[in-house]
């Protein structure tokens, strides 16, 4: 009997003995390892895609559309602002402030905007991708062969567009954050902070390698705008030289032989103003050098740009009904609006109309008071705002793109345009004049079912940056000619014939760099390049006593005149005159374009670039019925457009132009009259105690996640937790 | 109890043989000590096959020769030997089994009578269970079994039961206990029909679960399903309706409070929305001066329009029956179960078959096929308790189509946005199918030698159905996810009692192997646009007649196979008693697992228990007439837990489809977290001690237990240095405990023949402590109401030292009064008073307020500003201000229930209660917050009328700003909580309230037709019964239920107990029955 028992017990376990090792290995095809991954050029691809992917998230949500960007880049500087009252949102207008010159920076929280630490892991999470891919290709056995051959291959493409990725990531991380640790394996962490100068040097270095092995724009049908090419890395060793170049504001706690170049050699540098907070705002002493090799790739960029066409004349013909276009420069915004990769883009990060979160127009567009659903528009926040000293004081009246960038009126969310107070506020509620470059106005194919998913893609890089960059390096470097050719490029496309005046320009502004720097404030205002620019070009001090200067003067022009009148001739008043007018029915068309020369004193023409979608009802979402007349507009022909009066001159209110306006049916509305009463949020707040001199602090804390996991210490007199 | 019944039959058949002599016709009745006659009492005569059961008459007739032994036994009552004696007829009178000690209590692998239990072990009759007519018997689970508290998410279909044995040892991982029925690992029991089930018997110290190795951590729940029975066929039909209300909804605003402080609001939020809202409204003079007529305007309250009485209809037939050979058991069960709530409800349908065969004098083999199936409808389950927020004016006595003027607010009041149309809109039907079967071979090998084997096999399918009609989005979508998985079971067991050791020393071993396979797969199809005409049915079965035109990447696919979990163990149990005083058992069991790396694949969990029965000591002797059974337990053991993602140990890749600028486009990403691969199981150490008690012939018993649980190695998700590509990684980090006692108590008040009356409690009091957590941890979660502008925002945190379940916030100190200020006439401004704290960062009111107000340079606080306690004393209310406000973890948790017969009637009510406990209101923080003018044209809680008060009516219907103190004072003569115009959503500790409740879960009266009644029907037992279920709640809750927790499964991965948002009420309902026994 007992030799059955055992029988019968070897019986019942002896199967799960013999593969026990085995059974308690379990797989699934549908969850894979790396080396699966990196097996073949097409899930590599994959891999890549997905951090891509990454990549746009972290674009779309931290660092260039919401996130750190929409709480300081894109209102943090002399000509942008933000749209509500500064006690409203302490967590972003301390950032974008310089903390107060820097006295608030041991007062705030770290977590104040609770977005504080998802920049810094997305950006990690993109480096982490690269990473693994760059070390998995690195592995591979063919690597060597590859990268030797010096021509472009799907391989070398793959490689240097993750080391673009990585390059791309750090340069934001830097930004925002200064010296942070680098990592360059996937999984494995860095241990402490390394010096922004080493990464800056390490990331240019690499770039110079693959961009030789990659294909330009266009160069194949798989080299899109939302790829990196080497034409975007051409601009990319360009960018982070530049940034690398520039003045930042760097710690002094961390030792004085901390800051170290990518060969390790400890760094000089020209500093600029007051220590400050435990730092140091200052530059590289062999910046030159820095400047010379962006010349190179820059010009490299402009010499062979692919397919990317900077477009100095409109290709746009008059319209059916005889709008009138003739802005090169509107057409990339117009391009972007038709969820086109624009012409003039080297790299755009894509989104999807219909999913995600769009930052552009919602944040950075023409505002709207619309609903979250179905409205014509939707609801557009508004982040972006444009300082009305900037506005009426610094552009050019005939500089064709400032009616491009900025608007006076919104949208009401039911197809009609709406005056926006000075107020803070959202939307088209208050807030100041609009960034007005994204409008769902003037889609091709606006999305009216719900706010936030226009699908307007981010513009990360276009050519108009190149030809500054390139202009402001060999103006650094003593090539002013040069320089000035390439910054009239920029500015002929934008005026009238004979208008751009290069010259007077230059000789206004001081000096040819600095020309080129006020340049591309006009160029890409309320795009948030603004206040980077400023920072590493160490011109930040001067350009914010200036817009204070006038803001405070426009101020008083109004407290105690009713009017101030900029040395550009521009008036602004304490009143403006508007009525609601039927545009389709005089004009033909509610979206208005650029101001036919001679109509300036049409009230709804000019400004140009505003009004209406020409045809909100062919895409409205549901009929239209008795107790909800909307969208569909009430009667076959409503009044849609504003019509303005004394928007850049003064009226008197008391006046007899003043009576007429009103027996004409205009009404006499609050404007510039709101600047006095807010003036705190306008003029106070603007750059908080700044003194000119301090380092500024512009950097954002490391949050207590990241000091405790990092074994990292926050400098800047921010808080340790 | 079957199974003792069935070792009998087979000893009496290995051991007897018998010789037939004088053959003649025995008859008998079997009556109870009532006199009432036994229906079905099997009579077996000794040593011979032949056996009958008896009539409805209790009586009984046998050809058998006259001298022979007949057996009588009966469920419930003690079993009887008679020898004839050459008597033709005979009476026999069964006593009820009152001494319990006999009962049999199933363990891990097998089963033991309650008298030489070592461990800590519940128990509960399914005919209890029952008696509560609840469509998930998890439910009915609640307050009945000491040590076992059962948590519901809400009222929802199919809403959630959390079971907690002993509190839960883990954190981040799922602290539900193993199920187990007949055996088998199942995910939940929600599909077993109570009917279904014979008992349930809760393993709660780690001496029982142990045997369960690393599944036993967080106890077992062993469920024993009815099976057949020897003797004459019996059909049972059960049956029951229930009507099912809402019985409570949270009080609103009435119209003219709504429309005052709407306006009063918009006008601080924004001149513009003043006028909006003024117009729509018809206030003000501009607009007609229609405030005071709202006071005779009924407010519309959707709640009561989304709600309704619903029906649930449950049927239930069985039928058993057979020889000793060969025995069957079939039942089959129909629930359908409408929600309360429009567009909700919930059916299922149960059959089940088992066989007993009887082989051979050494063979048995049990089958069993089981199979469920169960369909959950709804979606949107939020607008169950949210949709007053939804347009409470019907005809606004303004401008009605001027909805814009409430900005990013107009869907709170838009007709296109009408609530019932949503709930409408969407469809979820949600169906799962399982088929369990089971084969048992035993083999009584020798004499104390038994073996078993056991295959089951499981196989699951999913359907689930997402459907939007359109109404949001513009277009229909319809979403197919389809799943299947499999589960095998091999276990063998292999018991020994040892022979021969003598009359005081018994002892037996269990050895065994077990061996589990499981996989899921899913697979998941979405596709939108469908033609204007389609149906839900239409489309799912044309899913891919899609119009691209509104997205051409919409139409979705993927494809997942899952990784299969295995597990390999072996286990063994010795069972050693000496003079059956002195009972000692030890279990140990080795578990490998294919969720953890190669070298921490295997764990190892002893344990060992001791129990002494002091009533069987002869020194207890003269205790005997009182003292029916006092027995000491003690036990030590470790069980683990590895109910965990296989994946979290090595880096993965999966594939994820994403669209790229219009375009799908597959990409490959690697996991969200960074690998462990030194990642080891949660382990828990249990230490139980225990006493079982009997008095007064067991009228009074019950058992007291204490224990005191260590896990150690918490998985929890920690942060990592981020530079490394990875935010997190699951690490073993820390420990928690659980202490607590427990007590079930049975009193049988009265034993008569007509009446009979029983008490039966249970308390259980557990506290819950982290002991230790590393520094690194992420202990820190937050719930989602108020979105990112809720502050704090991370509201559920985790501290060394605390129970798991703390809030933050912030301590309320209600709001500054004018007195918190000097006021200076003059200049008239408010300069707050020296060692009143200014408030920072925590309040963003509307300019309008802050501007209306002269402030002293940089103060925020202005009269009726929320306030709140300066917790640091660092002169300022901030952020850091963030505190514990509030401890979830009840501390003492129970029920109680009243048993009582009176003749024909019976009555049962059963009773539930927690003391202590913090439930988290975040419907009222939610109507405290201001939220921009998102929250325009939105209903609130009644209470906000109570908010302060700002503006004025004045004498020409205009609101005029009220700042002078004197009449700010007037004005809010009556007011008791802050305005509360911010934006933030503050977690505040005012509104963190006492979950303390009584519960009234059912009341029961039945009548039993009398037995003479039914005698020519074929009858054999009639009853009707009516229950009322959640009659009352007594508690000082101001939110709809206390015992509620909204995010079961908490948010990243941390659990939020007790947070009440939005939750779906709990119905009230009245249930008519009819048991019916053929």
């Amino acid at each position: 009997m007992k030799k059955l028992i055992y029988t019968i017990l070897l019986a019942v376990g002896m199967s799960s003995i013999v593969s026990c090792s085995d059974f308690l290995e379990t797989s699934s095809p549908s969850v894979v390892d790396a080396d699966f991954v990196f097996s073949n050029i097409e899930t590599a691809r994959a891999a890549m895609d997905g951090a891509y992917e990454q990549w746009r998230s972290t674009c779309q949500n931290q660092i260039f559309g919401d996130g750190l960007f929409y709480g300081s880049e894109v209102v943090g500087s002399d000509i942008e602002r933000h749209p509500e009252a500064f006690a409203n949102q302490p967590g972003r207008h301390y950032p974008e402030c310089l903390y107060q010159n820097g006295t608030y920076a041991s007062s705030y929280s770290l977590l104040s905007y609770q977005s504080e630490s998802n920049a810094y892991t997305y950006l990690y999470s993109c480096i982490g991708k690269a990473n693994a891919i760059i070390n998995a290709m690195q592995n591979a056995s063919n690597f060597k062969s590859i990268m030797s051959t010096g021509t472009a291959s799907d391989f070398s493409q793959l490689y240097g567009e993750a080391i673009a990725l990585r390059a791309c990531s750090y340069r934001e991380l830097i930004r925002f954050y200064g010296d942070v640790p680098y990592a360059y394996k996937n999984g494995v962490a860095a241990k402490g902070l390394a010096p922004r100068d080493s990464i800056y040097d390490i990331c240019i270095a690499q770039l110079k390698t693959v961009e030789p092995l990659m294909y330009r724009v266009g160069d194949n049908t798989t080299m899109a705008k939302n790829v990196f090419s080497r034409t975007f890395v051409q601009g990319l060793i360009g960018r982070m030289c530049l940034d690398a170049a520039g003045y930042q504001t760097r710690r002094s706690d961390l030792g004085s032989s901390f800051y170290k170049d990518g060969s390790g050699n400890v760094l000089t540098f020209e500093t600029l103003g007051t220590t400050h907070n435990n730092c140091v705002y200052e530059r590289r002493s062999d910046y030159k050098t820095l400047y010379e090799t962006a010349k190179t790739y820059l010009k490299a960029c402009i010499d062979n740009p692919g397919t990317v066409v900077f477009h100095s004349t409109d290709p746009r013909s008059t319209g059916s009904k005889g709008q009138v276009f003739d802005n090169p420069y509107q057409y990339f915004f117009q391009q972007m609006n038709n969820l086109e990769y624009a012409d003039e883009s080297i790299y755009e990060y894509n989104m999807t109309q219909g999913t995600g979160n769009d930052a552009r127009p919602y944040s950075f567009g023409r505002v709207s008071s619309g609903g979250t659903a179905k409205a014509y528009p939707c609801k557009s926040y508004g982040q972006g705002r444009i300082n009305p000293a900037f506005y009426y004081g610094m552009f050019d009246p005939n500089d064709k793109r400032r009616d491009v960038s900025a608007c006076v009126t919104g949208s009401t969310g039911k197809g009609i345009e709406k005056l926006i107070p000075f107020t803070p506020n959202s939307k088209a509620e208050g807030g100041g004049i609009t960034l007005s470059k994204w409008d769902e106005n003037r889609m091709a194919s606006p999305y009216v079912l719900g706010q936030r998913v226009s699908g307007i893609h981010g513009p990360y890089m276009r050519m108009a940056e190149i030809y500054l960059a390139y202009a402001e390096a060999c103006a650094v470097t003593g090539d002013d000619a040069t320089a000035k050719t390439y910054l009239a490029k920029i500015r002929e496309r934008s005026f009238p014939t004979g208008k751009a005046n290069t010259d007077a320009f230059i000789t206004s502004c001081g000096s040819t760099f600095k020309a080129v720097i006020q340049e591309r404030g006009f160029e890409f205002a309320g795009e948030g390049d603004r206040r980077w620019t400023l920072i590493r070009t160490g011109l930040l001090p001067e350009a914010i006593k200036k817009i204070k200067d006038m803001t405070y003067n426009m101020i008083q022009g109004l407290k105690n005149n009713g009017y101030y009148t900029f040395s550009n001739g521009n008036t602004i008043s304490s009143y403006v005159w508007t009525k609601l007018v039927d545009a389709k029915t005089s004009y033909g068309y509610r979206l208005t374009t650029q101001c036919p020369s001679g109509s300036e004193s049409d009230p709804v023409l000019y400004p140009g670039w505003r009004g209406q979608n020409n045809d909100w009802e062919s895409f409205s979402a549901t009929a239209a019925t008795a107790s909800s007349p909307y969208p569909i507009y009430g009667t076959a022909t409503p009044k849609t457009n504003l019509a303005i009066k004394g928007l850049f001159s003064y009226i008197n209110p008391n006046g007899t132009d003043a009576a007429t306006l009103v027996s004409n049916g205009y009404a006499k509305v609050d404007w510039g009259s709101l600047l006095v009463t807010y003036s705190k949020e306008y003029y106070d707040y603007l750059f908080y105690d700044y003194d000119y001199t301090s380092a500024p602090i512009y950097l954002w804390p490391f949050t207590p996640n990241i000091i405790s996991t990092g074994s990292l210490t926050n400098g800047y007199d921010f808080k340790q937790q | 109890m079957k199974k003792i019944k069935c070792l009998f039959l087979l000893s009496f058949l290995c051991l007897f043989s018998t010789i037939y002599a004088q053959s003649g016709t025995v008859t008998g009745i079997i009556t109870d000590e009532k006199g009432e006659a036994i229906i079905g009492a099997a009579i077996k005569v000794k040593g011979s096959p032949v056996g009958t059961v008896t009539d409805v008459d209790g009586k009984f007739s046998l050809k058998i020769s006259s001298n022979a032994s007949l057996a009588i036994s009966y469920i419930g009552y003690v079993s009887q030997e008679i020898s004839l004696n050459g008597r033709t007829t005979i009476s026999i009178q069964l006593k009820e089994d009152t001494k319990k000690l006999d009962e049999v209590v199933v363990i891990g692998y097998g089963t033991v009578k309650r008298r030489d239990l070592t461990g800590s072990v519940s128990s509960v009759a399914g005919d209890k269970l029952a008696a509560n007519p609840v469509s998930n018997v998890v439910q009915a689970m609640q307050g009945k079994l000491s040590g076992v508290n059962v948590i519901s998410q809400d009222g929802r279909p199919g809403a959630t039961m959390s079971v907690r044995v002993r509190g839960g040892g883990s954190i981040t991982q799922s602290n539900e206990p193993l199920y187990i029925v007949d055996g088998v690992q199942v995910s939940n029991i929600n599909d077993i029909p109570a009917d279904n089930i014979e008992s349930i018997d809760i393993l709660k110290d780690a001496a029982s679960t142990a045997i369960y190795g690393a599944r036993g951590a967080n106890g077992v729940i062993l469920v024993t399903t009815k099976s057949a029975k020897e003797g004459k066929t019996t059909v049972k039909y059960n049956v029951y309706s229930q009507i099912k209300t809402n019985p409570k909804t949270l009080d609103v605003m009435n119209a003219y409070d709504y429309v005052l402080w709407n306006w009063e609001y918009a006008t601080a939020y924004g001149s513009s929305y003043g006028d909006g809202v003024a117009k729509y409204f018809g206030l003000g003079s501009t607009y007609g001066n229609h405030l005071s007529e709202y006071k005779n305007v009924k407010s519309h309250n959707y709640v009561n329009d989304i709600m309704r009485t619903a029906n649930t209809w449950n049927h239930d037939l069985s039928i058993t029956g057979g020889n000793e050979n060969t025995k069957v058991y079939a039942s089959l069960n129909y629930l359908n179960d409408e929600g309360i709530r429009i567009n909700s409800g919930y059916s299922r349908w149960n059959a089940d078959l088992k066989i007993d065969q009887k082989i051979n004098k050494y063979l048995l083999f049990n089958g069993e096929a089981r199979y469920s199936e169960t369909k959950t409808t709804g979606t949107n389950f939020d607008d169950a308790t949210s949709a007053y927020q939804y347009r409470p004016i019907d005809n606004p006595l303004g401008d009605a189509t001027y909805t814009t003027g409430l900005g990013q607010g107009e869907p709170n009041v838009s007709e296109s946005y009408n609530v019932i149309s949503i709930i409408n809109n969407y469809q979820n039907i949600a169906k799962t199918s399982t088929i369990r079967s089971r084969g048992a071979l035993t083999w009584n090998a020798i004499k104390g030698l038994t073996g078993k084997t056991e295959i089951s096999l499981s196989r699951n399918w999913g359907n689930t159905r997402y459907w939007d009609g359109g109404l949001e989005t513009g277009y229909k979508i319809a979403e197919l996810t389809k799943s299947d998985g499999y589960g095998i079971r091999w276990a063998s067991t292999l018991n020994y009692e040892v022979p021969s050791l003598g009359k005081n020393n018994n002892m037996s071993f269990l050895l065994g192997n077990e061996v589990l396979a499981s996989q899921s797969n899913s697979t998941y199809i979405k596709g939108a646009g469908y033609p204007s005409g389609f149906t839900m049915d239409e489309a799912f079965g044309m899913i891919n007649m899609t119009n691209v035109a509104y997205d051409p990447n919409i139409d979705k696919f993927t494809n997942t196979i899952g990784t299969p979990s295995h597990t390999l163990s072996w286990f063994g149990r010795m069972n050693y008693s000496y003079l059956k005083r002195y009972l000692l058992t030890a279990t140990f069991r080795a578990d490998g697992s294919s969720k953890f790396a190669p070298n921490h694949h295997w764990g190892y969990f002893p344990a060992g228990a001791a129990a002494w029965r002091i009533s069987d000591e002869p020194f207890m002797e003269s205790a005997k007439k009182v003292l029916d059974n006092l027995k000491l337990r003690l036990s030590y053991g470790t069980s683990g837990s590895d109910n965990i993602s296989s994946s979290l140990w090595k880096e993965t890749w999966t594939t994820k489809t994403i669209e790229v600028d219009g375009t799908n486009v597959t990409t490959y990403v690697p996991g969200d977290m960074l690998s462990n691969p030194n990642l080891k199981w949660e382990t828990t150490i249990s230490r139980n001690s225990g006493l079982d008690f009997g008095f007064l012939d067991n009228r009074i018993n019950g058992s007291i237990d204490a224990y005191w649980n260590t896990t150690k190695n918490i998985l929890m998700k920690v942060p990592v240095d981020a530079s490394a590509g990875y935010s997190y990684q699951y690490q073993n980090v820390g420990q928690t405990s659980n202490k607590g006692v427990e007590l079930a108590v049975n009193l049988e008040l009265v034993r008569s023949k007509d009446f009979n009356f029983t008490f039966s409690a249970t308390y259980n009091f557990n506290h819950n402590n982290v002991d230790k957590l590393n520094d690194n941890a992420l202990a820190d979660t937050h719930t989602g109401w108020g979105s990112t502008t809720r502050l704090p925002y991370y509201d559920y945190i985790i501290r060394k030292g605390q129970p798991v379940g703390l809030i933050q916030g912030y301590k309320s100190a209600g709001y500054y009064t004018v007195n918190d200020f000097n006021y200076d006439a003059s200049t008239k401004t408010y300069t707050l008073k020296s060692g009143v704290a200014d408030i920072k960062g925590l309040v963003n009111y509307p300019t309008n307020v802050t501007s209306g107000f002269k402030l002293a340079s940089g103060q925020t606080a202005f009269p009726g500003c929320a306030k709140f306690e300066d917790v640091n004393g660092d002169g300022v209310v901030n952020a850091d201000d963030a505190t514990v406000i509030g401890k979830t973890s009840p501390q003492h948790t129970g029920g109680f229930t009243l048993n009582a017969n009176y003749k024909q009637f019976d009555f049962s009510a059963g009773f539930t209660y927690q003391i202590g406990g913090d439930v988290y209101n975040a419907n009222a923080m939610h109507s405290m917050m201001g939220n921009k003018d998102t929250g325009l044209g939105s209903n609130r809680l009644s209470f906000i009328a109570d908010c302060f008060k700002v503006y004025d009516v004045d004498s020409n219907g205009n609101l005029t700003f009220v700042s002078d103190p004197t009449a700010l004072t007037t004005l809010n003569a009556n007011s008791k909580y802050a305005l509360n115009y911010s934006e933030y959503g503050l977690v505040s500790s005012q509104f963190i309230e006492d979950a303390s409740y009584l519960r009234l879960q059912n009341l029961t009266v039945g009548y039993t037709l009398p037995k003479q009644l039914l005698k020519k029907t074929g009858i054999q037992n009639c009853r009707v019964y009516f229950t009322g279920s959640n009659l009352f709640c007594i508690t000082g809750y101001s939110g709809i239920d206390p015992d509620v927790n909204t995010d079961t499964d908490g948010v990243d991965g941390f659990p939020t107990p007790n947070y009440d948002y939005n939750s779906y009420p709990k119905a009230r309902t009245f249930t008519f029955g009819l048991n019916l026994t053929f």
